[in-house]
């Protein structure tokens, strides 16, 4: 009996002995506070608060581990502005321009920016039947850097961009500021981002 | 480790002789001795289960995706004496699962030209291709997403029969066993023998059996490599890629991509041989153990043709919506779809030793403990050790409860490599990370209930016993599944 | 790692040579349905959603391998 016992202890301890745990073998998420999925919630022009059209609220970027995309929204009576590459901040400048000049009152589409809805809006950006005449004017895709978590290098088939921004409400909240010359002035337009 | 084996084998025989020579059956003479038949009636066994998993690094995509799956099956054993000596067993059953991630082979959502036609509808069922076809825009498709085509569903089925017949002692018995299943893309004929030899008043069986199965894939690739296989370097002006724009990493239109790698399989074969043995001992009034070894080979087409390969010296390419490149390989991505630069591609033979080991000791009227412990290894290098326990808690004459633990930890294969991290210099490469390291736990039980007064009846067959049977797996790359199994049992 | 496994295996054949031999009306716990050798018919299925989900198959008194298109 104590002979059998034994065999079975050795039995047991060997299986545990033979036990190597391996580590958790998925990749841990890019910590950087930039990464994740933003929508264009409001602009303000030096520091006054700008109405942003239905299309302009479409703005989006996506920060994954590696690269960005920013995919910018246009009226159905504007098709134009669809300048991907060679500028970043002048894509930017274009589309919320045009989005200013237009009269806010497209057919009723939910765009509140903490809507759930927003991803399904990606979806169906291109589908005339979501009850908006919003089209895509397409993506800028790249990769971005960063030394600090604030000043972003982003590099697409255009170029380089300087994204310098600055995070509110516990990082679910971005803005960053571009200045424009208009009419001589200089005119600061700040756009700010929620995370989805 | 083969000359441990060669000892291990050696040892084990001495051993089993070293049983069989204490004592001589009286049976053996040629004196008539009353003989109790093996299988004193039909016996049926009505098995089902639903499985349902769920992942985030699917095969098909090439290490990342989803890995949703459901697998419903049913079979039925009957087993019939034939005589007091034979007996005949025949098993038949189905299994039936829908797979997100098989579903992506044709990843492939919407579009308005040739593309719109969904490649991998190889059974004629055009009603799928109606209902889902968006009909503007450019074709678009993520692994995170299961696509509808015919590839998403699939039925197995298997049967088998096994003809045993024992000697007069009932001290040896032989088994003769022949079996096929068929699926749409993979079919299997297997056929065997075995030998049992009890000895030492039955308190030691060695048993020896001998498996082949001659399978044959029907290879279905990637759409795209499917593609690049028809039409070469123009595939993606002709056929399913015709006026479908591909863009690359920075989500601009380009003609670069070509999978030049990717060539088809000319062997579909994949013949495996297997020699196992057994060894149980009775140890003590309460404890027996066994000792299981199996040598197994296979050959031939060992990969999955339709698990994707993504090399990190090439350029990555998409088909889809841009804006999701960044976030590909999170479920966030809803609409883009990187195209492959191979399949997997792995030797074309496979050398594979596990040793297993079950322990069982009856601890009391209430309690008995059952373990299990197995080693394998392969010549892909892979490792493992698997290790469970079970403990069944009598309640009463007819009920009994067994809660149950496995754990199973895992050493990589020497071809695997996770998503997007092969080269394509290399020979032999899969992101299938059921070959990749991995610990998991599976922890759940079941309740049984036996009546061997068969009160229930249908028909002439009674209900002998009752198992419902439940458990939760995890592994440590995210993959988890359910499974919940029932088992009843009716005699004539 | 491969040592221990000899010493292992070699311990628990000799360990099994040496037992001694109960009689058949000894045998009422070895016969008890729960004692069984084999994995139990319900466990089939598990078995088999193993084997795909994992590179290990075999040495458990039933199926080795092949028949199947997974690993």
């Amino acid at each position: 009996m104590k002979k059998t016992l034994s065999i079975f202890i050795i039995a047991l301890i060997a299986s545990l002995a033979f036990i190597a745990c391996n580590d958790e073998s998925d990749e841990t998420l890019n910590s950087d506070p930039i990464t994740g999925t933003w929508k264009l919630i409001a602009m303000h022009t030096n520091g006054q608060e700008t109405p942003v059209s239905e299309c302009g609220l479409m703005e989006t970027y996506i920060f994954g581990e590696e690269q960005f995309s920013h995919e910018l929204f246009n009226g159905s009576d504007n098709d134009e502005g669809e300048d991907e590459g060679e500028d970043e901040s002048d894509d930017e400048n274009d589309a919320s321009e045009n989005d200013e000049t237009e009269v806010d009152d497209t057919p009723e589409m939910d765009d509140t920016p903490e809507s759930d809805e927003n991803e399904n809006d990606d979806e169906s950006d291109d589908d005339p039947e979501n009850g908006s005449n919003c089209t895509s004017a397409g993506a800028t895709v790249g990769f971005w850097s960063t030394q600090d978590s604030q000043a972003y290098t982003l590099t697409s088939a255009g170029g380089n961009t300087e994204l310098v921004v600055y995070f509110e409400n516990g990082g679910s909240r971005f803005y960053y500021d571009h200045t424009v010359i208009e009419n001589g002035q200089e005119v600061t337009l700040r756009y700010y981002f929620q995370k989805q | 480790m083969g000359k441990h084996l060669l000892l291990f084998a050696l040892l084990f025989t001495i051993t089993a002789f070293a049983q069989g020579t204490d004592t001589i059956p009286a049976t053996d003479s040629t004196e008539v001795v009353f003989k109790k038949r093996v299988l004193e009636t039909t016996e049926v066994d009505i098995l089902s289960s639903y499985y349902k998993q769920q992942g985030i690094h699917s095969a098909v995509g090439g290490g990342t995706g989803t890995e949703e799956l459901t697998d419903a099956t049913a079979d039925i054993i009957i087993a019939i004496p034939l005589n007091d000596d034979n007996v005949l067993t025949v098993d038949a059953g189905f299994s039936a699962y829908t797979s997100a991630s098989s579903g992506n082979i044709n990843p492939f959502f919407g579009g308005n030209t040739g593309a719109s036609r969904r490649y991998g509808n190889f059974r004629d069922d055009d009603d799928d291709d109606d209902d889902d076809d968006d009909d503007y825009g450019t074709p678009y498709g993520s692994p995170w997403v299961a696509s509808t085509g015919a590839s998403q569903k699939d039925v197995l089925t298997s049967i088998s029969g096994t003809f045993s017949h024992s000697s007069d002692d009932r001290n040896i018995v032989w088994t003769a066993n022949a079996s096929g299943s068929i699926e749409y893309d993979y079919h299997s004929v297997g056929f065997g023998a075995g030998l049992a030899k009890l000895f030492n008043n039955k308190n030691t069986e060695v048993s020896v059996k001998a498996n082949a199965y001659l399978d044959k894939w029907k290879p279905i690739y990637p759409t795209e490599l499917h593609e690049y296989g028809l039409y070469g370097s123009d595939f993606l002006t002709n056929g399913y890629f015709n006026g479908v724009p591909v863009l690359d990493q920075y989500g601009e239109g380009s003609s670069s991509y070509l999978p030049t790698a990717f060539r088809p399989f000319t062997n579909s074969n994949r013949n495996s041989y297997s020699l196992s043995f057994g060894f149980s001992q009775v140890l003590t009034q309460k404890l027996q153990a066994s000792i299981f070894l199996d040598v197994l080979l296979q050959e031939g087409l060992l990969s999955t043709p339709y698990q994707r390969v993504y090399f990190a010296d090439r350029a990555n390419y998409y088909i889809g919506k841009p804006q999701y490149i960044p976030v590909y390989t999170s479920a966030e991505n809803k609409g883009v779809y990187k195209l492959a630069d191979d399949v997997e591609r792995l030797p074309g033979n496979r050398f594979k030793v596990p040793i297993g080991l079950r322990l069982n000791y009856y601890a009391n009227d209430l309690h008995v403990v059952r373990t299990y412990y197995r080693y394998y290894t392969d010549d892909w290098g892979l490792r493992s050790h698997t290790a469970s326990v079970e403990l069944p808690v009598k309640l009463g004459q007819r009920f009994t409860v067994y809660p149950m633990y496995r754990f199973y930890t895992q050493k990589a294969s020497d071809h695997f490599a996770p998503h997007d991290k092969h080269y394509s210099f290399e020979k032999y490469y899969t992101s299938d990370h059921d070959l990749s390291s991995f610990d998991s736990h599976q922890y759940g039980g079941g309740f049984s209930y036996t009546d061997i007064f068969q009160s229930f009846r249908i028909l002439y067959f009674g209900l002998k016993s009752a198992d419902i049977r439940f458990s939760h797996y995890e592994r440590s790359d995210s993959l988890s599944s359910n499974i919940i199994t029932i088992a009843l049992k009716f005699v004539q | 790692m491969e040592r221990i496994t000899c010493i292992l295996l070699i311990t628990i054949a000799l360990g099994l040579g040496s037992c001694s031999s109960v009689k058949e009306y000894e045998k009422q716990y070895i016969n008890d349905p729960e004692m069984v050798l084999n994995a139990k018919s319900s466990e089939r299925y598990e078995t088999n959603f193993q084997v795909y989900r994992e590179g290990a198959s075999g040495a458990n008194g039933g199926k080795t391998g092949g028949g199947c298109g997974c690993n």
